[in-house]
């Protein structure tokens, strides 16, 4: 009896080493980017010591005063600007459309469906001379508008689809019951289908949040004026062949800009887990 | 009273995504008018200039702008800045939609394919900007076969071999001597016997600083001739790959699978802990390459070869670019900055050696008096000049997919899938069949 106990302690122990183990790999390189905001280029090339030689937070001082006139608060703020817009827009439109794609027995609808799903297909970079020509010819280069009202207009076919599926999940018994509770069809939808839905609300919005936040080649395709760039491109900034690079500096403004998506995915990670839509059929 | 809070928020946002779907089509009509307004007046103008660059040169180019503007009052410039990244496909999107800037910094590297547009101001059909102090020699070298110059290069990049005192000194090298050919397999071999982790060099590019000049010492000739014809044959390349991969078997270079994954010298760890002797660069790499050192252990030294060849490989070649967009509405007042840039002495004093080497001979004379010309790189670029340096180079032979070919047939030659003879057949396949394309695009 005591014997099986101290095997299945054991187990216990080596399984949780283990977890350990591959944890620590799969953070390993964000730890080495923490400890190389503190190293000298010398230090980061050089040795393979993980430890700096002293906590001096010089590369913070230095890089949060960006390049030439502009520091890199601006830079966060601008980037805040261009993103949280764009992710409220992309949710709404995204559960707008996806209810009627889903609840609706609109003639064409499977064509349409069929549309959407093959511009998922379409990669990006295709999409990047016409948009920028209509962009130009609306006068929106340089603003952040390129990017709220597509945003605004559904126009990531991924979360459109995501809600299509999850609405799928929802019985439609649910929205008969609260028809004959006497909702509309937008009551229906803003009062049973959304609040059953927050699972994928919340991945919607991680996701589009660290998506945006990060993407590089489309911002830095459509804003030019240095005072309007965000963090993706202040980062970039000093990264020149031809010139000595600091990477302590750009090290220790890429551990500050990773702070708000570390925030925002452990603020909203519980309700990834969080019981769903099957909960409204009980009682 | 959550879901009716809830509820509200998602219908308040709800109807800020319809107006903003909706005012899609006035607004851009307000801000178009909005720009108008501003760059289309009378007296003020705005005009916009593009650059890459590192932190220096950001700064620097912000003053010499700064500067300008108050002596201009009217003219307002800003300045579009950032890396090299990317940097390229945002020109060419911007020359496509015209929206780029009117003053853009180009690359050596664009020329080819930006001479096949309308998109420049041509400055020999101009007297607005002043070119009497740059060489002529160096305006040949970036003026297209029709004889078109839409750039006008701020900067000279040459090569340079650029050495560590303190590892010269441990491995006994002398480095008063120049190294030729033979020279640097001797004193390569003796390094490495020396310490079997210590090179006597390392290149981040092989083919650019070992196989070419190699090559070119023993033609004679540029790598791809004017006329398109192939600058070698059969029996020197087979020469030039024996030679590269003695280099490998002696241990005088490091093993190319050690470097695989280094960008630069500034981040081989060898480098860095004194186990190179030399590395060969472009000159625009000084100030990183000093960085990375102890304060006074770099050294500049004459490139590598044959000094006295038809064809010494040395390149020496202006750099960043400035062009001006001949769509621009504001012409006179770009052009106007653009002589202001290259011949004002106050913007030549800011300007310093942001752009490396100064093309001008005045900026080159401020540098050295200011003493940020390094003695070392000048006695080198007074070689170089000396030693043919730029001659036996063109636009044409720099084209990026050559350099592909050649990096992919070097490095099949060093995994041993090619032997020195099979490689140079493989070389001129290639090089036949690529040339035969970059002309037929070019008559087009």
């Amino acid at each position: 009896m005591k014997h099986k106990k101290g095997l299945r302690a054991a187990g216990l122990i080596f399984k949780y080493l283990l977890l350990a183990f591959l944890g620590l790999i799969l953070i390993f390189p964000l730890i080495y980017m923490f400890f190389g905001s503190f190293k000298s280029n010398q230090e980061i090339f050089g040795t393979l010591k993980l430890l700096p030689e002293s906590f001096h937070p010089e590369g913070y001082i230095e890089g949060w005063k960006g390049s030439g006139q502009i520091t890199f608060g601006a830079y966060i703020w601008n980037s805040f600007l261009l993103v949280v817009p764009t992710v409220a827009l992309t949710v709404v439109s995204s559960i707008l459309t996806a209810y009627g794609f889903n609840r609706f027995r609109v003639p064409g609808r499977k064509v349409l469906f069929a549309v959407m799903m093959a511009l998922m297909m379409l990669p990006a970079s295709v999409l990047l001379i016409p948009r920028y020509l209509l962009y130009v010819s609306f006068g929106w280069i340089d603003t952040y508008l390129v990017f709220w009202v597509p945003a605004a207009c559904a126009t990531s076919s991924f979360f459109v689809y995501m809600f299509v599926q999850f609405f799928e999940g929802v019985p439609r018994e649910l929205d008969e019951a609260a028809r004959i509770d006497g909702c509309s069809s937008f009551q229906t939808l803003v009062r049973i289908l959304v609040p059953l839905s927050k699972p994928a609300v919340i991945s919607a919005v991680i996701f589009q949040f660290i998506w945006t936040w990060n993407d590089f080649f489309q911002q830095y395709v459509y804003i030019s004026s240095v005072g309007k760039y965000t963090v993706s491109l202040g980062l970039r900034m000093a990264l020149d062949a031809t010139s000595a690079i600091q990477w302590k500096n750009i090290l220790a403004m890429s551990v500050i800009a990773m702070v708000p998506c570390t925030l925002i995915y452990f603020v909203l990670q519980r309700y990834f887990v969080e019981g769903i839509a099957t909960s409204g059929l009980k009682g | 009273m959550k879901r009716k809070m809830m509820a509200v928020i998602l219908a308040a946002s709800l109807a800020l995504s319809l107006t903003a779907c909706g005012g899609s089509g006035q607004k851009p009509a307000a801000e178009g008018e909005n720009t108008e307004n501003t760059s289309g007046g009378k007296s003020e103008v705005n005009l916009r200039f593009s650059w890459w660059g590192g932190d220096d040169r950001h700064e620097k180019t912000l003053q010499v702008i700064d500067h300008y503007e108050t002596k201009h009052p009217g003219v307002t410039i800003a300045g579009e800045y950032g890396g090299f990244d990317g940097y390229l496909e945002k020109l060419t999107t911007q020359l496509a939609a015209n929206t780029a800037p009117d003053i853009i910094q180009i690359d050596y590297a664009y020329l080819e394919a930006l001479w096949k547009t309308d998109d420049f101001v041509d400055f020999t059909k101009t007297d607005a900007v002043d070119l009497s102090d740059i060489s002529q020699a160096l305006l040949d070298g970036v003026t297209s076969t029709d004889g078109r110059l839409i750039g006008i290069p701020s900067g000279i990049n040459f090569t340079v071999s650029f050495a560590n005192k303190a590892a010269a000194d441990q491995y006994g090298v002398d480095l008063t001597k120049q190294f030729t050919w033979e020279r640097v397999l001797e004193e390569g071999k003796r390094v490495h016997e020396q310490d079997e982790n210590a090179y006597l060099f390392y290149s981040n590019a092989i083919n650019r600083y070992i196989f070419e000049p190699y090559l070119f010492n023993l033609t004679g000739k540029k790598l791809v001739e004017d006329d398109y014809s192939l600058g070698f044959d059969r029996d020197s390349l087979i020469q030039t790959y024996e030679y590269v991969m003695e280099l490998y078997e002696n241990g005088v270079t490091q093993p190319y699978d050690d470097v695989v994954g280094i960008k630069s010298t500034v981040e081989n760890p060898l480098w860095l802990n004194n186990k190179i002797v030399f590395a060969p660069h472009f000159s625009s790499e000084y100030d990183p390459m000093k960085a990375s050192l102890k304060e006074g252990d770099l050294v500049s030294l004459v490139p590598m070869g044959d000094s006295e060849a038809a064809n010494t490989g040395i390149v020496m070649r202006p750099t960043n670019m400035i062009a001006v967009n001949a769509k621009s509405p504001h012409l006179e007042e770009a052009l106007d900055f653009v002589n202001y840039f290259f011949n004002d002495p106050e913007a030549q004093r800011i300007s310093g050696m942001t752009r490396s080497v100064p093309a001008t001979g005045s900026a080159l004379d401020i540098v050295s008096e200011e003493g940020l010309l390094d003695d070392g790189l000048k006695e080198v670029l007074k070689w170089c000049e000396d030693h043919k340096g730029g001659q036996g180079q063109n636009v044409i032979s720099t084209n990026t997919e050559i350099e592909t070919i050649e990096n992919d047939v070097l490095n099949a030659l060093y995994y041993g899938e090619l032997t020195p003879e099979t490689a140079a057949d493989e070389f001129i396949k290639l090089m036949t069949k690529k040339v035969a394309e970059l002309k037929e695009s070019y008559q087009q």
